[in-house]
């Protein structure tokens, strides 16, 4: 039997040779095969034949791939380019909305995503970063908090051996005086040396081995380093610190990267702060971070350290702490639980929706994109039909349908480039972030958008290639095709359309309402036209001084109330641990307190709603008075808590009022179990609040003045509580919101052009019916309810599917806010209404110049 | 001199089909080459050369009887034409040029010590 040669190799040769080479050189090869199996056998002729075969893949040998007839490529390139543009050009509305659709929709995806990618760039800046860990405590009631004793950091290097470095830091905050001008700086950190080596950290000036090692040192950021010493010459000049201490300046460090979460325009060595509660290990003064060895992972070392705190902590202490670590590049998106500040934090929730908004936009302009090209195709069946007689081949039509789609999406990117350029600046004022979009370092990301893009293209070029290449041609001529009539899948992508930009309608009301809400919310006490100083009373005599100057104070007009207390609202706080006898049980809380006068919920107009105020003049309410809020009754279960008993260190205090919940710190959080105890005499820090009256800022002038002049070597600056107050939170949910509802309304805009370029083909095919129905009498608000109606029902399809997922999703999304408003039916109504109207205005604009048209013009169109 | 400009390979196939003289198809031109020469040639390289001297202008080609040996496929026999034989003829010139302003002392050399 005659050897045969590898079939496969040689249907394969077949396939790519080019046809007029193609049956002399397979005689080559099969006489060449069969001396082979002669020579060398019949397995090493099959192996030379495959390898022979290999070796004939050569350009001039391969042949052109290109289906049906070899026309010219490139011409016909350049003809379906000419033809796309005049398509477009004669469709001007259509390819207007098309274009204008995709790039809105493109510059919103990119701009969200570059919020996205920013808000979760945090602390990844630095290979240093990733190995560096956060401590947090947990005590028994499951409260987290981020500060730690200060002398965990260095018992943890010493015993554990895993932990290589670890240091600790404080907020503070102070006023900075140099040559007798006053600086008040909210942003200080103290710290220990090792932050420098861990952290990446760029110091300008000075030696990073030492800067922060010996008290008294202060690392100054390049910019305050500006606005102190605009002389320049920074290093070994001396600083006042609140004018009662004297620190060296011994470096400057670049400004903190805008995502780090760490945040400081000076820095103090940490033992600048003197023997504060340093070596206590009851206290919770300070954040610890640590750097692990390279070899140890954090989960191991973790469990090793749970129970660490057990040793240390003395017999009054109630709490079973435990500790655990957190990477540092997870702090800024996972802390809104934790409590204690240190650094910049965000919602994780605030990146879940945005990505939720740019999913759904981005689907809502692919569909559009897609519904839009493909319902234009109804008008092109007598060309296609044509083409197809003419002898097009389904490789013909790939190329016209691919060229016209891309050319579209071609157009749309650049565009959206363009805009995204433009707008980012406004955009970045918008969500206070510093975006920057650049073609050089961010060329990956644009790829990846200009991807998507084309991808959305090739569907569109791909849709019509197959579904109207496999269309009989007879009815493509005729005009009965089912292109024509076949729109049930159009009709399921409307409906999609709906249902998804239904969540997106609730969600931006939700939004709005929240932040009206927040803003809104009775936060326990008067925020308006309170003006506050801190202020260091280092001595009783002027602590003396300072209340006869609150009593002649009280004697203008403008000034209604004034208190001094060691702390307040939005102005730190100490915190006790209290335990309560309840028979043989013993509860314990731990309180966030504030040591104030009789004048503190006077002046800050908070509300006592159980028992009494504090009176100065008796000396038990100072030494055992105790008012507890809200929170504190509900957590001890009271009916009534006057002349409830509280022991902590032990004192026993005996409480006197409760007063109403007042926000002590963001919204974010719920409200602690708070107390107030009564100082009448305040040493150290203390903060003075004044209620005024009539113009704020004329009364702050006049308050500046006037303490300055009674307390001329204390710097003193009285700051308004709103400011504060609205910096601390409600700046970055508001513009966050804003950003939030701008890009829902503009999906929602989107999913209305989509409809409305497709109700406008829609009602194209219908034209001749409507005419017929005219000539017969038909009257134009009986033929407008018809034409609603098919699009009504499918609205109310989608308003059902819609609402009821987006009611769920809604209500676990609140639930992350510890203050929220309730999420009501109305809020479904409105969102279905907003929809309808959207629905209707885009549906009945078309179908009402549809109807009134001259029935003569479609009837005698053929 | 330009006009004739062919390289190595393309020369040795221009040769070998000149030498085959009305027997010159695939299967004998690689064989001749590879005796003659010593030298292996893949049919994809060597069809690929063949096509590009017919584009060029050097060979003619014309199909032969199909015989049931080459399961029924024809053999394509080449020839060299005029401009073939004179690229040939210019290639060669052109050696001999060269080879006779190669001074005497070199051809001379048995070994060159540096």
């Amino acid at each position: 039997m005659k050897i045969q040669p590898p079939q496969l190799a040689l249907m394969f040769f077949r396939w790519f040779c080019r046809r007029d080479l193609r049956d002399h050189i397979e005689g080559d090869l099969l006489e060449f095969f069969d001396e082979n199996v002669h020579i060398k056998g019949p397995t090493a002729a099959k192996r030379i034949f495959i390898y022979e075969i290999i070796k004939l893949l050569h350009p001039r040998i391969i042949r052109f791939f290109y289906s049906g007839l070899k026309l010219n490529f490139l011409g016909m390139s350049k003809l379906n380019f000419l033809l796309a543009l005049r398509r477009m050009k004669r469709n001007r509305v259509h390819a207007l909305i098309n274009i204008f659709g995709l790039t809105v929709g493109l510059v919103a995806v990119t701009l969200m995503l570059l919020y996205i990618n920013y808000e979760s760039s945090y602390d990844q800046f630095d290979d240093r970063l990733f190995r560096v860990e956060r401590i947090y405590q947990t005590d028994k009631v499951k409260e987290t908090w981020n500060s730690t004793p200060y002398p965990l950091a260095a018992e943890l290097i010493n015993k554990i051996p895993e932990v290589q470095e670890a240091f600790n830091l404080r907020k503070t905050s102070n006023y900075l005086v140099v040559n007798e001008a006053v600086f008040l700086e909210k942003n200080g950190l103290f710290a220990d040396q090792p932050l420098l080596q861990l952290f990446p950290f760029n110091l300008i000036k000075g030696n990073p081995k030492t800067a922060l090692s010996s008290p008294g040192s202060i690392l100054l950021s390049s910019t305050l380093a500006h606005k102190l010493f605009p002389e320049g010459n920074y290093l070994e000049q001396t600083i006042s610190l609140d004018k009662t201490l004297e620190v060296k300046v011994t470096g400057v460090f670049e400004d903190f990267q805008q995502n780090s979460h760490l945040e400081a325009d000076y820095i103090l060595s940490f033992e600048t702060i003197g023997n504060y509660g340093l070596d206590s290990w009851q206290g919770r003064g300070s954040v610890c971070y640590i750097q692990l060895n390279n070899s140890s992972r954090a989960a191991q070392v973790e469990t090793q350290i749970a129970s660490f705190l057990d040793n240390y902590l003395t017999q009054e202490s109630y709490y079973t702490e435990t500790l655990q670590l957190r990477p540092v590049s997870d702090i800024y998106l996972q802390s809104s639980r934790i409590r204690g500040g240190l650094g910049k934090s965000s919602e994780r929730t605030v990146i879940y929706l945005f990505l939720a908004v740019a999913i759904f936009t981005s689907l809502i302009t692919a569909l559009n994109y897609m519904n839009a090209s493909s319902a234009e195709l109804i008008n092109r069946d007598l060309e296609i039909g044509i083409k197809k007689v003419m002898g097009s081949s389904r490789g013909n039509f790939a190329l016209q349908f691919m060229i016209e789609a891309l050319l579209v999406a071609v157009i749309g990117f650049i565009l959206a480039l363009g805009i995204t350029f433009v707008s980012l600046p406004f955009y970045n004022e918008l969500v206070n972030k510093p975006l920057t979009l650049s073609l050089i370092t961010h060329w990956s990301f644009l790829l990846k958008i200009f991807g998507f893009t084309m991808m959305a293209g090739i569907i569109v070029g791909l849709y019509p290639t197959l579904y109207l290449s496999a269309l009989k041609v007879s009815n493509l001529i005729t005009g009965n095709s089912t292109v024509r009539r076949k729109s049930t899948a159009r009709k399921a992508l409307v409906t999609f359309q709906l249902i998804i930009s239904m969540p997106l309608i609730f969600t931006a009301i939700l939004m709005s309402e929240q932040i009206n809400y927040l803003q809104n919310r009775d936060i326990g006490f008067n925020k308006h036209n309170l003006a506050r100083t801190r202020l260091t009373v280092n001595s009783p005599q002027m602590d003396q001084k300072l209340r006869a100057f609150k009593e002649e104070l009280l004697q203008e007009s403008r000034i209604i109330d004034c208190s001094i207390t060691q702390t307040g609202p939005y102005h730190s706080g100490n915190s006790m641990n209290v335990s309560w006898q309840d028979g043989s049980q013993e509860e314990h809380v731990m309180l966030r307190t504030h040591d104030v006068d009789e004048d503190f919920t006077g002046t800050y107009k908070m509300e006592i709603v159980e028992g009494r105020n504090f009176n100065d003049d008796l000396p038990s309410d100072a030494a055992t008075g105790l008012i507890i809020n809200e929170t504190t009754k509900r957590y001890f279960k009271w009916n009534s808590a006057v002349g409830k008993r509280l022991s902590s260190n032990g004192i026993d205090y005996r409480i006197i009022g409760v007063v109403k919940d007042f926000n002590d710190y963001t919204m974010f959080k719920r409200i602690p179990p708070m107390a107030l105890r009564l100082r009448t005499q305040v040493y150290d820090q203390s903060l003075v609040s004044v209620r005024v009256s009539g113009n704020p800022d004329e009364s702050l002038q006049f308050l500046n003045t006037v303490f300055n002049e009674t307390f001329p070597q204390e710097p003193i600056q009285f700051e308004l509580l709103t400011n504060d107050f609205d910096r601390s939170y409600l700046s970055s949910l508001d513009s966050v919101s804003k950003v939030f509802i701008f890009f829902s309304a503009l999906a929602i805009f989107l999913a209305a052009l989509g409809l409305y370029s497709l109700v406008s083909f829609a009602t194209q095919l219908q034209q001749k019916m409507i005419a017929i129905r005219k000539v017969l009498g038909a009257g134009i608000t009986g033929l407008f309810t018809m034409l609603l109606k098919e699009y009504l029902l499918l609205f109310l399809i989608a308003a059902v599917l819609g609402l009821l997922s987006t009611y769920f999703i809604a209500i676990q999304v609140m639930d992350v806010m510890a203050y929220h408003t309730t999420v009501k039916i109305s809020y479904l109504l409105i969102g279905g209404a907003i929809s309808l109207g959207v629905v209707l205005a885009s549906v009945s604009a078309k179908i009402f110049f549809t109807t009134r048209a001259n029935p003569v013009d479609s009837i005698s169109r053929e | 001199m330009g006009k004739y400009q062919i390289g190595e390979f393309e020369e040795v196939v221009l040769l070998t089909v000149a030498i085959l003289h009305g027997e010159a198809y695939g299967v004998s031109i690689r064989k001749e080459i590879e005796v003659k020469l010593e030298r292996k040639v893949s049919i994809g390289a060597l069809q690929s050369c063949l096509d590009r001297l017919s584009k060029k202008g050097y060979l003619t080609s014309a199909d032969g009887e199909v015989t049931s040996v080459r399961g029924g496929r024809p053999k394509r026999y080449f020839q060299i034409t005029i401009a073939g034989k004179k690229a040939l003829e210019a290639t060669k010139e052109m050696r001999n040029r060269l080879w006779n302003e190669i001074p005497q002392i070199v051809l001379d050399l048995k070994s060159v010590s540096l």
